[in-house]
């Protein structure tokens, strides 16, 4: 049993999982086309599995859309292996085609190597690294739309540190040219953390890994916090931060201006200034 | 004396009054949308009231994934 604090209404197990795949669907309706090849973003969590879990059961009835599993495995000792052999064994139980991409491929070292001496930066390090070694994964299997298990509560507070850091275009939006990178979609965006949670325990595929050792988040744990306990005295809050975003971005569309891409000079990947984020990171000591 | 298990390992016995599931977390400093709470091993909303014997097991969400 669950209780949706923004009705106040009770729910079982197979109206919670009714909920969820309601909302998951309405979001594919939305996002994909016939014939469409889906990666999904699968590190091994309960997010990403129970996104993986909801899109085999919806898409078994249609034939025409493929699904296969991408791993990024940013080489993270005692941390990445457990994930890793969850994700190999998810795939295997619902014979989805999976792929794995290592930090080491695209860039010669673990991340362990990487941030070694710069720890504080380790997740920016490891965001960007991951985004692009996703994206390479996805374009050598030929993967229309990417999809990751990005939830409710992930996305209020992306929105609300875009707008603490006064972050126009990443808050707008007008960062993600679709024409020279993969789309992504977010099919639990509009579910919470807690529903995922719910819906994965009681189907049998909840996983509970350890959080990753390089959790340095300062900015998101403040914003978590606050906004959980917005959510709290005023359910709803999240939901709501998502309409908001969803509002200005389709009313700014086409006043704010499209950020030209070049090739970066060093690997060709498309970003602002000539030389990409990750091979600033890799350059920079 | 309901007795209940913090996501920390920590045990606490909250007495013999029956009380609300979301006002015991709320004692104990926890915010219910940050956790998953069983009595007697089932899955339980916060909405319940707990009765004398009962074990309650708070889960803390985690993050990822
Ligand atoms: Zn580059």
């Amino acid at each position: 049993m669950y209780i949706d604090r923004a009705t106040g209404h009770h729910q079982c197990h197979h109206h919670l999982g009714a909920s969820i795949l309601e909302r998951v669907k309405k979001a594919l309706e939305a996002d994909i086309k016939p014939g469409e090849r889906i990666g999904i973003a699968l590190s091994g969590g309960k997010d990403s599995t129970v996104l993986l879990y909801l899109l085999h059961t919806l898409c078994s009835e249609r034939k025409d859309i493929e699904l296969l599993a991408l791993t990024v495995d940013e080489g993270i000792d005692g941390y990445r292996e457990h994930s890793l052999v969850a994700a190999r064994e998810v795939t295997r139980r619902f014979d989805i085609a999976h792929h794995v991409i290592t930090f080491e491929q695209i860039t010669g070292s673990s991340l362990d190597q990487l941030v070694s001496g710069r720890e504080e930066r380790s997740c920016t390090i490891c965001g960007v690294l991951r985004r692009k070694a996703l994206q390479k994964l996805a374009r050598d299997h030929g993967v229309t739309v990417l999809a990751t298990g990005h939830c409710l509560n992930d996305e209020a507070q992306t929105i609300l540190m875009n707008c603490f850091r006064g972050d126009l275009p990443h808050l707008l939006r007008t960062t993600e040219s679709t024409n020279v990178y993969i789309p992504r979609i977010k099919p639990l965006q509009m579910v919470s953390e807690k529903e995922i949670t719910l819906y994965a325990m009681g189907e049998g595929i909840y996983i509970d890994l350890p959080e990753c050792p390089y959790a340095y988040h300062a900015l998101r744990t403040e914003v978590r916090t606050m906004l959980d306990h917005l959510e709290l005295v005023s359910p709803g809050t999240m939901e709501r931060i998502l309409t908001f975003q969803a509002r200005v971005a389709a009313s700014s569309s086409g006043i704010m201006r499209e950020i030209p891409l070049i090739p970066c000079d060093r690997c060709g990947e498309p970003c602002i200034s000539g030389r990409c984020r990750s091979c600033t990171f890799l350059e920079s000591p | 004396m309901v007795r209940v298990y913090l996501p920390d390992e920590n045990v606490r016995d909250m007495g013999q009054d029956p009380i609300r599931i979301e006002d015991l977390l709320h004692k104990l400093g926890i915010n219910p949308v940050e956790v998953i709470v069983a009595r007697n091993g089932e899955l339980t909303p916060e909405s319940e009231i707990t009765l004398g014997e009962d074990v309650i097991r708070v889960y803390r969400i985690s993050h990822g994934g």
